[in-house]
C-alpha cells in the first residue's frame, strides 16, 4: 500500500514518455513522482483535447 | 570540495525516538524504482536495504543506521507522503464477509504509538539504574523468533538485548558509565549480575518498545462496525 505503483507500470510510462514524447529518461528520473504524475495526466488530458480538435 | 547543491524542496520532520527535528527532501522518480524493485522482491531483506538507501538519500545529515526500526518506519511513510500524495488507498479482504473493500489513509494522521508502560530507564538497586537505547532494523531481524530448523537464536537475541543498555547511571553523583567504554568481559560480568526482575523489566522494554499504527473503521456489507489496523513497515509495503 506504500507503493501507488508497480515495476512494469512504472517502465511502460518511462518508455512511453520518451518513445513517443522525447522526454529524456534521465529528466525523467529525477522528478518528485507526484511531478511525473501531473505530467502524464496533463499529456493524456492534451492529447484527448487534441483528438476532439481534430474530429 | 564544494557543498551538495540541494535541488529539491526540503520539508522537516520530528525523529520519533529522539524528539529532533530534521530536513527531508522528497524521493525521486529513480529512487521510487528502487522501493519499486524491492517491493517485486518479495524480500524482507530487500524492502529494509531499499527503504535504508531511500532514507539515506533523503534524510539531511542523519546516519540512518543510529535510527529505530519505528524512527525508519515514520521517516519512510512522510517522505512517501511528500513524495507521491497524502492519501494511500488499499483493498482489503474483509475476514468475515470475503468481501474486497477499498480502504483510504491519510499518511498525516499516522503516529507512532508509545505504550504506557514502556520506559527506558531501568532500575537495578537504589543507587544505579541503566538506560536503554533502541535497536537498529537489523538489531530487531536477529531479535524476532527464527524459524524451525534455523538452529537457537537465544544467544544472538541475548547479546543484542544486552548491546542496547546504553548506560548505566549512579543515582546518588549522576555519575555516569558508558558501556561501550568497558570491555566485553567486564560488560558480561556486570550483566551477570542482574536480579531476575531486572531482566524481566529489560524484556519488558523491548516487548512494549513504540510501534506505527494505525486504525481505519469501516462497515462490512451487513452493516457491521470493524476497523483494520496497520502496523509495522511490511504491512505498509504489502
Amino acid at each position: 500500500m506504500l507503493s501507488h505503483n508497480n515495476l512494469m507500470i512504472y517502465y511502460k510510462n518511462v518508455f512511453a514518455l520518451a518513445q513517443h514524447y522525447k522526454y529524456q529518461i534521465s529528466d525523467i528520473e529525477s522528478l518528485i513522482p507526484y511531478e511525473r504524475d501531473l505530467y502524464l495526466d496533463m499529456l493524456l488530458d492534451f492529447i484527448e483535447t487534441t483528438k476532439q480538435q481534430q474530429s | 570540495m564544494g557543498l551538495p547543491k540541494i535541488d529539491q524542496p526540503l520539508f522537516e520532520l520530528v525523529i520519533p525516538s529522539t524528539g529532533k527535528k530534521v530536513q527531508y527532501r522528497p524521493f525521486t522518480v529513480k529512487e521510487e524504482k528502487i522501493l519499486l524493485i524491492a517491493q517485486e522482491s518479495k524480500s524482507t531483506d530487500q524492502i529494509i536495504l531499499a527503504i535504508k538507501q531511500i532514507i539515506n538519500n533523503c534524510l539531511v545529515d542523519v546516519d540512518v543506521d543510529t535510527l529505530a526500526t519505528f524512527d525508519l518506519e515514520y521517516i519512510i511513510i512522510n517522505i512517501r507522503g511528500k513524495s507521491v500524495n497524502n492519501e494511500m488507498t488499499f483493498n482489503i479482504t474483509d475476514p468475515d464477509t470475503q468481501e474486497d473493500i477499498e480502504l483510504a489513509m491519510d499518511v498525516n494522521d499516522i503516529e507512532v504509538v508509545f505504550d504506557e508502560k514502556h520506559d527506558k530507564k531501568i532500575d537495578l538497586n537504589e543507587q544505579y539504574y541503566i538506560m536503554m537505547r533502541y535497536p537498529s532494523i537489523n538489531e530487531v531481524k536477529e531479535l524476532q523468533p527464527k524459524a524451525e530448523g534455523e538452529g537457537s537464536s537465544a544467544e544472538s537475541t541475548f547479546a543484542i538485548m544486552m548491546a542496547c543498555i546504553e548506560t548505566t547511571v549512579n543515582n546518588e553523583n549522576d555519575e555516569v558509565f558508558n558501556l561501550a567504554d568497558f570491555t566485553q568481559e567486564e560488560v558480561n560480568d556486570f550483566v551477570g549480575g542482574f536480579t531476575s526482575a531486572t531482566m524481566e523489566s529489560i524484556q519488558q522494554f523491548f516487548e512494549t518498545m513504540p510501534k506505527m499504527k494505525y486504525s481505519i473503521p469501516y462497515k462490512d456489507n451487513t452493516g457491521k462496525d470493524k476497523s483494520f489496523t496497520v502496523e509495522g513497515m511490511e504491512s505498509f509495503f504489502t
